[in-house]
C-alpha cells in the first residue's frame, strides 16, 4: 500500500469525498466543493469566452480582415449591457433579438435533417431480402415510429383508431425509456466505480 | 447543382429545403387562420394543468418555487436544442405570472449566460402584468451556475441550492443532460412537487421516474402555446400536426413504394 504523493491526486480525491458528503446533508465541506467547482467553471468560461471574442471579433476588427463582422458582434455584445440603464435599456432588445433569431435558425436546420428527414430515411427499408427476424424488426420499428408520431398530434382528438395508435405509441415510448433508463443507470454505476477506483487505488494505493 | 452559374444547391439538401418551405407555408396558413378566429383546440396535458396546483402548494407552505429552462446554450453543438430552451422560457412566462400573483418566491437557475437577459425580461414583464413590478427585485432570484466543460458545476449548484431553500415546487422544462436525474432526485428528497419536460430522449426516463408529472418530447413545444393561449402559437401547433401527418404519409408511402421497387429513398436524398 502506497498512498499517492501527487498533490493533484490529493486535491481530486478530497474534492470527490467532499462532494459525496451531500449524501448525509448539506454541510460546509460540500459547500466548499460546490463553490470551488462553480468558481473554477466560471473562471474557465470567462477565459474561453474572452479568447473566442478576441480571436473572432477583436483581431479581425483591428487587422482589417473582418471589420464588418467584428464591429457588428462587438456592438451587439456591448448593447447587452445597456439593460442596466433605464433610458437605453431597450437597445439590449436588439442583441436579444439577434440571439434568439440566430438560435432559432440554427435549430430549424438541425431539427429538419437530424430529427425528421434522417429518421424517415432510416425507417424505410426494403424488407423482401431480409431474414425473417430482421424483416419483423423493420416492420415493427416502422409501426412504432408511426404510432409514436400519432401520440404527438395535439389538435386531433385521440379517439377511435387514432386513440389506439397513440396508446401503442405511448407504450412504445415507455419501452424505449425503460431501455434508456437501464443503459444510463449502468453508465452512472460505471462512473461511480471509476471514482471509487480512483480513491482506493490511485489515491490510497490499495491495489 | 448550379443555378445560373452563381448559386449552388448542395446535393442531398434539396428535398429538405422544399420540405422546409412547405412546412413554413403550412404553419403560416394555420397561424393566420388562428389570428382570424379559427383557433385550434389543443388536447390537455396533465403536467401543464398541475403547474397552478404546484405553485399554490408553494404559497400554502411558504416555500419557494424553483424553475429552470434547461442546460443548453444558443451556440455551438447545443444550438440545435435552442427550441427546447424557448419552450422552457414560454412556460416560465406562465409560471412567473402565477408566482407573482400568489406572492411566492421564485428561483430561476441558469447554466448559460445568454439566457439571463431573456429570463430577466420575462420576469419583469410577468410581474408588471400582475401589477407588482417592485416584487421582481425581492421575490425572484436568477442564479447562474456556469457550464464550461461539464454540466457538473450547474448540477452541484442546484443540489446545494435545493438543500438550502427546500423548494415546494420544482419545474424543469427544456433541454437537459446528465444533471436531469441528479436534480430531480434531490427535488424528490426535499419533498418538492416536480413537473419536468424535455425532448432529450435519454433524460425523459429519469423525469418519468423521479417527477410527479412529465411532459414528453414535443409536448414541451405545445406547452408554451397552451399556457400563453397565444392565437398564432396555437395555430402553429395545428400546422405542425399537419406536417406530422405528411411525415406519416411519407413513412408509410415510402415504405410501400420502396418495397414495390420504386426508388423512393433517392427522392429523400435529392
Amino acid at each position: 500500500m502506497a498512498i499517492s504523493t501527487d498533490p493533484s491526486v490529493w486535491v481530486a480525491a478530497l474534492l470527490t469525498i467532499m462532494a459525496y458528503t451531500i449524501i448525509y446533508k448539506d454541510n460546509p465541506l460540500y459547500k466548499l466543493a460546490e463553490h470551488i467547482l462553480v468558481g473554477l467553471s466560471a473562471g474557465y468560461l470567462f477565459i474561453q469566452t474572452w479568447k473566442m471574442i478576441y480571436k473572432s471579433s477583436i483581431v479581425p476588427l483591428f487587422n482589417g480582415s473582418g471589420i464588418l463582422f467584428g464591429g457588428i458582434t462587438i456592438v451587439l455584445g456591448v448593447l447587452l449591457f445597456t439593460k442596466f440603464s433605464k433610458r437605453y435599456g431597450w437597445l439590449s432588445n436588439i442583441s436579444i433579438a439577434v440571439l434568439v433569431g440566430t438560435a432559432t435558425g440554427l435549430t430549424v436546420r438541425g431539427y429538419l435533417f437530424a430529427q425528421l428527414i434522417d429518421q424517415v430515411k432510416a425507417s424505410i427499408k426494403v424488407v423482401g431480402n431480409l431474414p425473417p427476424l430482421d424483416m419483423f424488426n423493420a416492420i415493427l420499428s416502422l409501426i412504432m415510429v408511426v404510432c409514436t408520431l400519432s401520440y404527438f398530434l395535439f389538435t386531433f382528438e385521440q379517439k377511435g383508431a387514432l386513440g389506439w395508435l397513440a396508446k401503442f405509441g405511448r407504450y412504445t415510448m415507455m419501452a424505449a425509456f425503460g431501455a434508456a433508463y437501464g443503459g444510463t443507470v449502468m453508465t452512472r454505476l460505471t462512473i461511480f466505480i471509476q471514482r471509487m477506483q480512483y480513491l482506493l487505488f490511485t489515491w490510497l494505493g490499495l491495489a | 447543382m448550379a443555378i445560373g452559374g452563381t448559386m449552388q444547391l448542395i446535393a442531398g439538401r434539396v428535398f429538405g429545403a422544399i420540405f422546409l418551405l412547405i412546412s413554413f407555408l403550412i404553419v403560416y396558413f394555420f397561424m393566420t387562420r388562428a389570428v382570424k378566429g379559427s383557433v385550434p383546440k389543443v388536447r390537455k396535458m396533465a403536467g401543464l394543468e398541475a403547474i397552478p396546483e404546484s405553485i399554490g402548494r408553494a404559497a400554502e407552505t411558504g416555500r419557494p418555487v424553483h424553475y429552470t429552462p434547461g442546460t443548453a446554450g444558443f451556440s455551438g453543438a447545443a444550438a440545435g436544442f435552442a427550441a427546447q430552451t424557448f419552450a422552457g422560457l414560454s412556460v416560465l412566462t406562465h409560471v412567473s405570472r402565477l408566482t407573482a400573483r400568489y406572492k411566492v418566491p421564485l428561483y430561476v437557475t441558469l447554466a448559460y449566460g445568454e439566457h439571463i437577459p431573456l429570463v430577466e425580461s420575462i420576469l419583469r414583464e410577468s410581474y408588471n402584468l400582475e401589477g407588482r413590478p417592485e416584487a421582481v427585485a425581492t421575490e425572484t432570484k436568477i442564479l447562474y451556475f456556469p457550464i464550461a466543460t461539464s454540466n457538473a458545476p450547474y448540477a452541484s449548484g442546484v443540489l446545494g441550492l435545493f438543500e438550502r431553500i427546500k423548494p415546494a415546487s420544482n419545474i424543469m422544462i427544456g433541454p437537459f443532460y446528465f444533471e436531469a436525474l441528479a436534480i430531480a432526485e434531490q427535488g424528490f428528497i426535499e419533498g418538492a412537487m416536480q413537473i419536468a419536460g424535455t425532448a432529450m430522449t435519454y433524460q425523459i426516463p429519469f423525469f418519468v421516474v423521479a417527477c410527479d408529472y412529465t411532459l414528453i418530447g414535443e409536448e414541451i413545444f405545445a406547452a408554451g402555446a397552451v399556457v400563453s393561449q397565444d392565437k398564432p402559437l396555437l395555430g402553429s401547433i395545428a400546422g405542425q400536426d399537419i406536417i406530422k401527418i405528411i411525415t406519416i404519409a411519407l413513412l408509410l408511402g415510402g415504405f410501400i413504394l420502396q418495397n414495390l421497387g420504386v426508388d423512393f429513398l433517392s427522392l429523400l436524398k435529392f
